[in-house]
C-alpha cells in the first residue's frame, strides 16, 4: 500500500512542481496539538490570558505581547491550554494547546460586515484593529529587526510571497484554487495600511486574482534563482533599513485576511507539504497554524520511525522544533543523523555558501561580521535587511558550525536598542 | 550540486582538509614516483616536520589535533629545491606552517597559504637556490585534482581565469603550443596555492582581480618570459596577491555598498516620487 502511495506521489510531483497541487489531494489533519513558539517571536515578552487547564476555542485570545498589548495572539484550535512554559526573562518560549473532544465551543464572536473601501478613511485604523484583536496581525513580519509590527506603523512597502520558496513547498496557485476572491480582498486590505505599494511576487503563469488592484504591484519571478524566499524578494525590490520599514507576508495569511475581512471567520488553517527526501515522496496536508510535527507525521501514512528528524522549514534551513513555525509552510522528514561540528572550527569560504545566500550581500564578510559581533561592520553591510530564516541556511553549511541566527539576533536586538 | 559540494555542505573544517589532500595526492605520487630515494626521504621529513606542528598548537591550545599541515608538506614536496638540504627544509617548512597558519589559529583563520610563505622563506634564505619547476606529468596529475576542487565548490574559477587572461595575454602573441606549455608550468602553483579558498579573496571582483594581480605580479617580477614562469616567480606571485586580498575585498565591498545605497535611493524616488 505504501510503495504505490509513494509512486502515486512521484507521479503527482512532477505535477505538482509546474502547474499547482489539486485541492482535493490535500487532506485535512485536524484533531493535532498545536503551539505558538517564541523561535517565531524571539524575544518578545508575553502576557498570558489563559493558564495551563482553561479550555480555548479556535480565534480566542491566548496572551499578548507584553510591551504591545494591542497584538493579540490567538489559538489556532478548540482545545484545552497544555503548557504555558517561558524563556529567559519571561520571553515566550511555547503556548501548547491540546485539542479536546467534545469540548463545547464558546460563541463565536459576531461576524463584521465587510470593512474595506477605498473611500472610507477611517478603514484603515478598523482593519488594524480587526487583525490586532482578532490574531493576524502576527501574520506579519517586519524589517527590520523582525517579528510582528508596530501596531502604529505605516510600512514603506509590504512584500506577499506568493511564490514557492523551494521544491518542497505547495504550489500557491494550487493552494489558492477557489479562494482568489479572498486573496484579492486581502490585497485591497495590505493597501490601507501600507504608505507605499503592495509588492506580490508571482511565480510563472499563475494569475491569482482577476484585474488590476490600485498600488498592488505584481512581479513575475520565472526561475529567478532563490527569489522564493520572503528576504530575498524585499532585499531585491524594497530593501529594508532604519529609514525604510518593510513587511513581509506569505500568500495563505493574505487569503485568511481576505476571509476575515468578509466574513469576520479567522481561519486558523494552512496546507503545508510534508517531503521525505530520502524517499523522494511529497504530501499535501491542511493543518492549523503551529501543528506539532510529530504528532502530524505519526498520521502519516510513510509514517517515520521516532528516530527521524522532523524539521519545520526546507532541507537547508529548516528549524529543528516540535512545532510547525508560524512562517512555514513545510516540513521536512530527515533520515541522516544531524551535523556535528567541533567547537572552533574556521570559516572557509566556498560556493555552496553564495548559493544558500542568494543576497546582493557577500556571505562570507557577512558571516566574519556576525561571528565576532562587529555591530558596525554588520550594520554597513546590510545585517538589518536579512533575519534568522535568511541565514539559517549559512548555519547549515559553514564549515565553522555557527549558529548565524542567534549571532544575527543579537547584533539585530542591539541595533535596535542603540536607534530607540 | 554534484557528489563533492553535498559531501562537503554537511561537514566542517575537516571535510575540506580531505578533499584537498584527496585533490594532492595524484601531484604527490608523481612527484615520488619520478624523483629518487632522496625525494623520499625529503616528503617523509616534510611530512614529520609539519604534523609535529600541528600536534605542538594541538596541544598548547588545548584543541582536538587537525592535520592541516599535509596540504602544506604536499605541496612543499612538489616545489621544493633538488639540492635543498633537510635541515632547510624542516626550518623552512616550520616557519611556514608557523607563521603563515598556526599563529593565526590554524588553516583558514588566517589568510596565508602557508606553503607559499615556506618555500618563499626557502628561497630568500640560500640565495641561488631554485624551486623544482613541475613537469608534464605534475601538470596532468594536477587537473583530477583541480576538478574535485572545482566542483566542490572550493576553487572559485574567477580566480585562476583572471591570472591566466593575465598571463596569455602580457605574453603578445600566443600559439596554442605555447599557451599549453605556459599552462602546464603554472597549472599546479596556480590550482594549489593561487586558487586556495583560506588565501584568496571572498568576493567576486576581488577574486578577479586577485588573479589578475598575481599574473601582473608574474609579469612583474620575472626578469624576462623565459624566466616568469619559474617557481619562484610564481609563488611569490601567490604571496603578494594573498597579501592583497583583504584590501581588494575591502574595495569591492565598498563598491557593493556604494550600488546598493544608489540603488535603494532611487527605489524610494519610485515610490514616493
Amino acid at each position: 500500500m505504501s510503495c504505490e502511495w509513494v509512486a502515486m506521489i512521484r507521479a503527482d510531483r512532477s505535477h505538482l512542481v509546474q502547474t499547482g497541487a489539486v485541492p482535493d489531494q490535500t487532506a485535512d489533519f485536524t484533531g493535532l496539538p498545536t503551539a505558538l513558539s517564541g523561535l517565531d517571536f524571539p524575544g518578545m515578552r508575553i502576557r498570558s490570558e489563559v493558564a495551563p487547564g482553561d479550555a480555548v476555542a479556535v480565534g480566542q485570545v491566548l496572551f499578548r505581547d507584553a510591551k504591545r498589548p494591542e497584538i493579540a495572539f490567538v489559538s489556532a484550535i478548540d482545545g484545552r491550554v497544555a503548557q504555558v512554559t517561558y524563556g529567559p526573562r519571561r520571553t515566550l518560549s511555547a503556548v501548547v494547546v491540546a485539542p479536546e473532544a467534545g469540548l463545547r465551543r464558546p460563541a463565536s464572536p459576531p461576524a463584521s460586515a465587510s470593512l474595506i473601501s477605498d473611500r472610507d478613511p477611517d478603514a484603515a485604523g478598523d482593519l488594524r484593529n480587526l487583525l490586532l484583536a482578532r490574531g493576524l496581525w502576527p501574520a506579519f513580519v517586519a524589517r527590520p529587526f523582525g517579528g510582528p509590527p508596530d501596531p502604529q506603523a505605516r510600512p514603506d512597502a509590504i512584500v506577499v510571497n506568493a511564490v514557492a520558496p523551494s521544491a518542497g513547498a505547495p504550489d500557491p496557485a494550487g493552494v489558492l484554487a477557489g479562494r482568489e476572491a479572498d486573496f484579492s480582498r486581502g490585497l485591497r486590505a495590505l493597501t490601507t495600511l501600507a504608505s507605499g505599494e503592495v509588492h506580490v511576487c508571482l511565480g510563472p503563469g499563475t494569475a491569482l486574482w482577476h484585474g488590476p488592484i490600485p498600488r498592488v504591484r505584481p512581479h513575475r519571478l520565472g526561475r529567478r534563482r532563490g527569489w522564493g524566499r520572503t528576504g530575498v524578494q524585499i532585499h531585491r525590490l524594497a530593501p529594508a533599513s532604519l529609514d525604510h520599514r518593510v513587511w513581509g507576508i506569505s500568500y495563505q495569511d493574505v487569503a485568511a485576511i481576505g476571509r476575515l475581512v468578509e466574513t469576520g471567520v479567522y481561519d486558523p488553517l494552512r496546507v503545508v507539504m510534508v517531503t521525505v527526501p530520502a524517499h523522494g515522496a511529497r504530501r499535501l496536508v491542511r493543518v492549523a497554524l503551529g501543528v506539532g510535527l510529530r504528532p502530524l507525521c505519526a498520521l502519516l501514512p510513510e509514517a517515520p520511525d521516532s528516530s527521524a528528524r522532523l524539521l519545520s522549514g526546507s532541507e537547508v534551513d529548516g528549524r529543528a522544533t516540535p512545532w510547525l513555525g508560524r512562517h512555514h509552510d513545510e516540513i521536512t522528514v530527515l533520515t541522516r543523523p544531524a551535523r556535528q561540528v567541533a567547537a572552533g572550527q574556521p570559516i572557509i569560504p566556498h560556493s555552496g555558501l553564495e548559493r544558500v545566500f542568494p543576497f546582493d550581500i557577500p556571505p562570507v564578510p557577512l558571516m566574519r561580521a556576525l561571528t565576532i559581533g562587529d555591530i558596525e561592520q554588520c550594520q554597513r553591510l546590510g545585517c538589518l535587511e536579512v533575519l534568522e530564516d535568511d541565514v539559517a541556511g549559512l548555519s547549515a553549511i559553514c564549515t565553522s558550525g555557527t549558529d548565524y541566527g542567534r549571532c544575527l539576533r543579537s547584533v539585530l536586538d542591539q541595533i535596535r536598542k542603540d536607534a530607540a | 550540486m554534484n557528489v563533492f559540494s553535498v559531501f562537503l555542505t554537511n561537514r566542517g573544517a575537516a571535510a575540506v582538509l580531505l578533499l584537498q589532500a584527496v585533490a594532492l595526492v595524484p601531484p604527490v605520487a608523481v612527484t615520488l614516483w619520478l624523483g629518487s630515494q632522496r625525494t623520499v626521504l625529503m616528503a617523509m621529513a616534510a611530512f614529520a616536520t609539519v604534523l609535529a606542528w600541528d600536534a605542538i598548537f594541538a596541544a598548547l591550545r588545548d584543541r582536538r589535533f587537525a592535520p592541516s599541515g599535509v596540504t602544506t608538506a604536499a605541496i612543499f614536496v612538489v616545489l621544493a629545491p633538488a639540492d635543498v638540504s633537510l635541515w632547510q627544509l624542516a626550518v623552512g617548512l616550520s616557519l611556514g606552517t608557523v607563521i603563515g597558519e598556526l599563529v593565526f589559529g590554524g588553516r583558514g583563520f588566517g589568510f596565508l597559504n602557508a606553503a607559499a610563505v615556506a618555500l618563499a622563506l626557502t628561497v630568500l634564505s640560500a640565495p641561488g637556490m631554485a624551486l623544482a619547476a613541475p613537469g608534464s606529468a605534475v601538470a596532468w596529475a594536477s587537473l583530477p585534482g583541480a576538478a574535485v576542487l572545482l566542483g566542490a565548490g572550493l576553487i572559485n574559477w574567477r580566480v585562476p581565469l583572471a591570472f591566466l587572461v593575465v598571463v596569455f595575454s602580457s605574453q603578445g602573441g600566443l600559439t596554442p603550443p605555447e599557451a599549453l606549455s605556459i599552462l602546464a608550468t603554472t597549472v599546479f602553483v596556480l590550482v594549489f596555492v593561487i586558487s586556495d579558498p583560506t588565501a584568496s579573496a571572498v568576493t567576486g571582483i576581488g577574486r578577479l582581480v586577485q588573479g589578475a594581480v598575481a599574473g601582473v605580479m608574474v609579469w612583474a617580477l620575472g626578469s624576462g618570459p623565459e624566466d616568469a614562469l619559474r617557481s619562484e616567480t610564481l609563488i611569490f606571485a601567490a604571496l603578494l596577491a594573498s597579501l592583497f586580498a583583504p584590501l581588494l575585498d575591502h574595495a569591492a565591498l565598498t563598491l557593493n555598498l556604494r550600488r546598493r545605497a544608489a540603488r535603494q535611493r532611487s527605489l524610494a524616488r519610485i515610490d514616493h516620487g
